[in-house]
C-alpha cells in the first residue's frame, strides 16, 4: 500500500481511510474506521459482515445516503476520473443521480407509490436521452424499450406491469422491475444491500442469477453488501469482510474461500461449511458476540472472540497487512506483510 | 444409526401428535370491495393437512412464506381455531377444547418465536419472564422460584447474573436463551420454535443451534421447527415436512428428503441449496412462472405454474399426499417420473 496510488483506467471506484459515525445525544460514536477499497469496471466487489459490522455505513458513505448526524471523513475518494473527496452535495447529487443506482432489501422504498410502473421507466428513460443519439431515440419509444428490458428480466407481461401500481406486485417482481430499471439507466456503479434476503429461496436464486446477467451486460462497478457467505461466493469477484466497523480482510473471494486467513473470516467459513456438509457434528461456534461500537475491546476488536489471540492482541490495534493478493487485519500475518512497512 | 431411527427408537409407535385433516381458514375482503368483488372469501392458509408428530423427534416444517407452515404451528398451540379437521394430542382432540382443560394443555404446549426482542416484556427483569409461568402453573413454591430459575438460566447457557437484567440490557443471542429458557420452564412435551434462528447472525447462529440440539438430547423434548433454511433443518430435524401454499407436499425422513427428494418442489428447493461456482451454467431449477395465487380460483396441483414436470391432468386437482415407502410420502402425480432421473 502506498500514500499514492496507481492510477489505472479501469479503476471506478476508489477509497482510502474512510472513518464514519454518528453525533448521538451523549456523544460521538463511531462506526466505521479506515476502511480502503477499490472496484474496478465490470467487477462485484462483495461486503460480507453481520449486523454491526458496518457493511451498511460503508455502502451508505459512498452515496452520500447517511443520515443528518453522520460524519464522514476521507482520505481518498475517487470515483471514475473525479476527485470527489471535497465536492459539495449539490454535485454529488447530480453526480450520483446520472452515475450511481442502488437496490435495497425492499424495493418498495425505490419506486414512488403514487406512480405507476411506467412513469419510473419513462423518467429513467428521459434522463438518460441525452447519452446518445441511440438513447435519445430509445426515449422516445420508451414503453417498447422498457416492455424489452423487463422480458429479459423475467416479466412477461411487461405490458401489463407498465399500468401497475408498485404495491400491486408482489416483492419478488418488483426487485424484477427494479433491475429492469437499472438496466435502463446504465450506471457506472451499482450498489446492492441486501437485494435478496427479504425473497423466498427460489425467487432469491432467480434474483441472483438476474444480477450476474445485470453485471455482465453492464460493465458497471458493482458492490454486493451480503451477510451471506454462500451468496457472495456465487456473485463476487473479491470479497471484503467486515468486522465491528473494520474491514478485516479482502481478496478474491476463490481464495478467500480456499484459504481464510483472519481467524473472524475462518469462523465464518466453518459455520457456514458445516451446516451445508451435514456431518452430524455439533457446529463450530464463534463464541461470544459482536462488540458494541461504543465499548470496543482496547486492542484487536475480534481478540475477546478470537481462538488465536496473544498478548500484543490485547493492546494494539493491528492495522491492514499487505499479502501477496490479500488484505489481512491480524497480528499473525505481521511477518508476511510485503508492503516493506 | 441415523438420527431418524435413533428417534424410533426413542419413541413408542403411538405419535405424540396426530393432525387429521387439518383446515385453517381466514375471511378476506370484509370491506366494501371485498364484498363488490368476485374473489373468494377466504383463504385457506392450511389446507387438509394431515400429519403425526412423533414423542421425542424434531420434526422440521420447511416452506417460503405463506405456504402455512407458521400457521400449523399456531394451530398445534390453540392460536387459530381449526375450520376442519382435528388435532389429536394425548388422544383428545384439543381443537375442541376450552377453559381449564385449554389452560391444562398450554402447560404441555411451548412457543418459541423468531424475534425475541419483541416476544418478551420490555418491561420485565429476565427474573419475572421465568418465573412467572413457575407461579402460574405452581411448578415450585415461592421460596424456591430463584433456585429453579437459576437452574434455567444455566441449562440455556447463561450465568445467574443475567436474573436481574432486561431485555434491553442483553444481545439478540441472548434474548433468545432466555426465550427458550421460558418455554422449558414448564417442562413441556411439546415445543413449536417458528423460526427461531432466522434473527440471528451467523456467528451467534451456531451456538443457538448447539443448544437446541443438546435440549433436546438432554430432555427428549418434541420440537416442531419451523424454518425456511435447509441448512438449518438438515443440521436438527429428524424428520421434514415440505410446505407449499397451505399443502404439505412431501414429508420423510431428514436424509431421505435431502437424498431423494421426490416432490418438484423440494428438488427445486434443494437446489436453490446448493453453492454453485461463479459462471457455471445454470439448471433450471423452477420456471420463472408466477407462484400460486391463493386468493384465486385456479384449482389443481398449488405448484403446477412454476413444475417443469407438469401434465394435463395436474391442473384438475390437487394430488394427495401418498405414501412411497414406509417413511417417505409425496403429493405429486408424476413423483416415479423425478425418481427416474
Amino acid at each position: 500500500m502506498t500514500d499514492t496510488p496507481i492510477r489505472s483506467d479501469d479503476v471506478a471506484l476508489r477509497i482510502r481511510g474512510l472513518n464514519a459515525g454518528f453525533r448521538m445525544s451523549d456523544g460521538y460514536l463511531p462506526i466505521i474506521e479506515d476502511v480502503s477499497l477499490e472496484v474496478r469496471k465490470g467487477e462485484v466487489l462483495g461486503i460480507i459482515g453481520e449486523s454491526g459490522s458496518g457493511k451498511t455505513v460503508t455502502g451508505m458513505s459512498i452515496l452520500h445516503l447517511l443520515p443528518e448526524n453522520a460524519e464522514t471523513e476521507w482520505k481518498v475518494f475517487d470515483f471514475l476520473d473525479l476527485d470527489v473527496t471535497g465536492m459539495d452535495e449539490e454535485a454529488f447529487r447530480d453526480l450520483r443521480g446520472n452515475r450511481m443506482a442502488v437496490v435495497f432489501q425492499d424495493p418498495t422504498g425505490a419506486f414512488n407509490p403514487a406512480k405507476k410502473v411506467g412513469w419510473h421507466f419513462h423518467q429513467v428513460f428521459e434522463r438518460t436521452a441525452v447519452k446518445s443519439p441511440d438513447h435519445a431515440i430509445r426515449a422516445k419509444d420508451w414503453r417498447n424499450a422498457a416492455i424489452d428490458l423487463m422480458r429479459d428480466v423475467g416479466i412477461a407481461h411487461g405490458a401489463n406491469v407498465l399500468g401497475q401500481y408498485p404495491h400491486q406486485l408482489s416483492g419478488g417482481m418488483l426487485q424484477r422491475a427494479l433491475i429492469a430499471l437499472v438496466l435502463a439507466f446504465e450506471p457506472d456503479l451499482i450498489l446492492a444491500d441486501e437485494p435478496t434476503t427479504n425473497l423466498d429461496n427460489i425467487v432469491e436464486r432467480q434474483i441472483l442469477d438476474l444480477f450476474r446477467d445485470l453485471q455482465k451486460r453492464l460493465d458497471s462497478a458493482f458492490v454486493f453488501i451480503t451477510h451471506d457467505m454462500t451468496i457472495a461466493a456465487t456473485l463476487c469477484d473479491r470479497i471484503a469482510v467486515m468486522y465491528a466497523g473494520r474491514i478485516v480482510e479482502l481478496g478474491s473471494t476463490k481464495e478467500i474461500f480456499d484459504d481464510p486467513k483472519h481467524p473472524y473470516t475462518q469462523g465464518l467459513l466453518a459455520t457456514a461449511l458445516a451446516l451445508e456438509e451435514k456431518s452430524g457434528e455439533r457446529l463450530q461456534e464463534i463464541p461470544g458476540e459482536l462488540p458494541h461500537p461504543g465499548a470496543l475491546p482496547p486492542g484487536c476488536v475480534f481478540a475477546p472472540r478470537c481462538p488465536h489471540v496473544f498478548g500484543r492482541c490485547e493492546t494494539e490495534r493491528p492495522p491492514l497487512f499487505d499479502l501477496p493478493g490479500r488484505e489481512v487485519r491480524c497480528l499473525l500475518y505481521e511477518d508476511d506483510d510485503v508492503s516493506g512497512r | 444409526m441415523s438420527l431418524a431411527a435413533e428417534a424410533r427408537a426413542a419413541g413408542a409407535d403411538e405419535p405424540l401428535m396426530r393432525i387429521d385433516d387439518l383446515t385453517i381458514r381466514f375471511k378476506l375482503g370484509s370491506g366494501l370491495s371485498g364484498i363488490m368483488s368476485d374473489l373468494p372469501k377466504h383463504l385457506d392458509a392450511v389446507d387438509r393437512v394431515s400429519l403425526d408428530i412423533r414423542k421425542g423427534e424434531v420434526l422440521g416444517l420447511v416452506g417460503e412464506s405463506g405456504s402455512g407452515k407458521t400457521t400449523i404451528g399456531k394451530a398445534i398451540l390453540r392460536l387459530y381455531d381449526a375450520h376442519q379437521g382435528s388435532i389429536f394430542f394425548r388422544g383428545t382432540d384439543i381443537t375442541k377444547l376450552r377453559g381449564s382443560a385449554l389452560r391444562a394443555l398450554r402447560r404441555d404446549l411451548q412457543m418459541i418465536f423468531q424475534d425475541p426482542a419483541s416476544s418478551l416484556n420490555p418491561r420485565q427483569t429476565v427474573r419475572t419472564v421465568l418465573a412467572t409461568p413457575l407461579l402460574l402453573h405452581r411448578v415450585c413454591p415461592h421460596d424456591e422460584v430463584d433456585r429453579k430459575v437459576d437452574e434455567i438460566l444455566t441449562q440455556v447457557g447463561l450465568s445467574p447474573i443475567f436474573r436481574n437484567r432486561y431485555p434491553h440490557e442483553l444481545s439478540g443471542g441472548q434474548l433468545q436463551r432466555v426465550a427458550i429458557g421460558r418455554a422449558l420452564t414448564l417442562s413441556p412435551d411439546l415445543i413449536v420454535a417458528d423460526e427461531a434462528v432466522s434473527k440471528l447472525d451467523v456467528s451467534v447462529r451456531s451456538q443457538i443451534l448447539n443448544l437446541f440440539r443438546d435440549i433436546q438430547e438432554e430432555l427428549g423434548t418434541t420440537i416442531v421447527f419451523i424454518t425456511h433454511d435447509l441448512h438449518v433443518a438438515r443440521y436438527l430435524c429428524h424428520r421434514i415436512g415440505v410446505m407449499y401454499f397451505g399443502k404439505l407436499l412431501e414429508l420423510g425422513p431428514t436424509n431421505e428428503i435431502y437424498e431423494n427428494p421426490r416432490h418438484p418442489y423440494t428438488e427445486a428447493l434443494l437446489g436453490t441449496l446448493k453453492p454453485t461456482a461463479k459462471d457455471d451454467a445454470e439448471v433450471a431449477v423452477a420456471e420463472a412462472g408466477e407462484a400460486y395465487n391463493p386468493t384465486g380460483t385456479t384449482v389443481g396441483c398449488r405448484y403446477y405454474a412454476r413444475c417443469p414436470y407438469r401434465v394435463d391432468h395436474c391442473q384438475t386437482t390437487h394430488p394427495p399426499l401418498e405414501n412411497i415407502s414406509e417413511e417417505h410420502s409425496v403429493a405429486c402425480y408424476e413423483w416415479q417420473r423425478i425418481a427416474q432421473r
